[in-house]
């Protein structure tokens, strides 16, 4: 993971990973990610965990935790470019918190609900599902 | 040319329209979705269902969502339910990767849809319904 003391600004090459902690955010029958996903909840902000100087099972024990904390289950992740936020006019920035250094935030959502939707359809259908394997 | 006689229409009104127009209002045709409907209302009908501190589904969600599903023609393709974190529920159809549509469903009766079709795209909110209130 980043280093907390020097935490690099999010460049758009970067990937990011959505984590899946409902079963019905994706597809079991082609393995993608549902837009759903990728909908901004009430506090406006889509938490996202940064892939960068990230092992994958690095990744996967950060998605383990907010699982665990959140009492919830992880499917899996969405793992989606940085310029899939930004081709949609929203703002991705580092937001690194003490148990995850990686962590980064999307926002600059619009208020109103359908290009709420357009966004979350267009950034779904180019990230990549990945099934937590147990 | 022959002119149909009121006998011959209230005929037809009876055994012809009448039914049609029940079985297409029936739900018995959306019985899936409609079982589907009913597994994620009871996901989704406590906070934080999604692990992110989602909205719970409200009652007048989960009504709306079943009158737009029983509305459906007989035949139409089955939907992907699903809910969003604001506390609407989604009815999803998709063909492929560029091809979806996606429609919430509001508790105030209104329907948020949003589509990819191919190089095109289109969203925006219709009034669908009148919003359910509890007698």
């Amino acid at each position: 993971m980043l280093n907390p003391a020097q935490i690099p600004p999010v460049e758009p090459a970067e990937l990011l990973a959505r984590f899946v902690l409902y079963s019905r955010h994706f597809r079991i029958s082609d393995n993608s990610v549902k837009p759903e996903a990728f909908m901004p909840h009430p506090s406006v902000m889509l938490s996202l965990t940064r892939h960068r100087e990230a092992s994958v099972e690095g990744i996967w024990r950060e998605g383990d935790r907010v699982a665990a904390i959140r009492r919830a289950t992880l499917y899996g992740r969405a793992d989606v470019l940085v310029t899939a936020f930004l081709d949609e006019g929203l703002h991705v920035e580092s937001k690194p918190i003490p148990e995850n250094p990686n962590h980064a935030g999307a926002s600059n959502w619009p208020a109103d609900k359908p290009s709420q939707k357009i966004k979350a359809l267009q950034i779904a259908s180019k990230a990549k599902y990945v099934p937590r394997q147990n | 040319m022959t002119v149909a006689t009121p006998y011959a229409s209230e005929f037809i009104d009876q055994a012809v329209r009448r039914p049609q127009e029940q079985l297409r209002s029936s739900t018995l045709g959306h019985q899936e979705s409609l079982e589907e409907l009913g597994e994620v209302w009871d996901e989704c009908r406590h906070a934080n269902w999604d692990g992110y501190n989602a909205l719970p589904v409200a009652q007048e969600t989960l009504c709306g969502t079943y009158q737009l599903i029983a509305s459906l023609p007989l035949g139409f393709p089955r939907p992907s339910i699903s809910a969003e974190p604001d506390g609407q529920l989604t009815l999803e159809w998709r063909k492929s990767p560029g091809r979806v549509l996606s429609v919430s469903v509001a508790p105030d009766g209104l329907l948020h849809y949003a589509g990819l079709f191919g190089p095109n795209k289109r969203y925006g909110t219709l009034v669908f319904f009148r919003p359910f209130r509890e007698n």
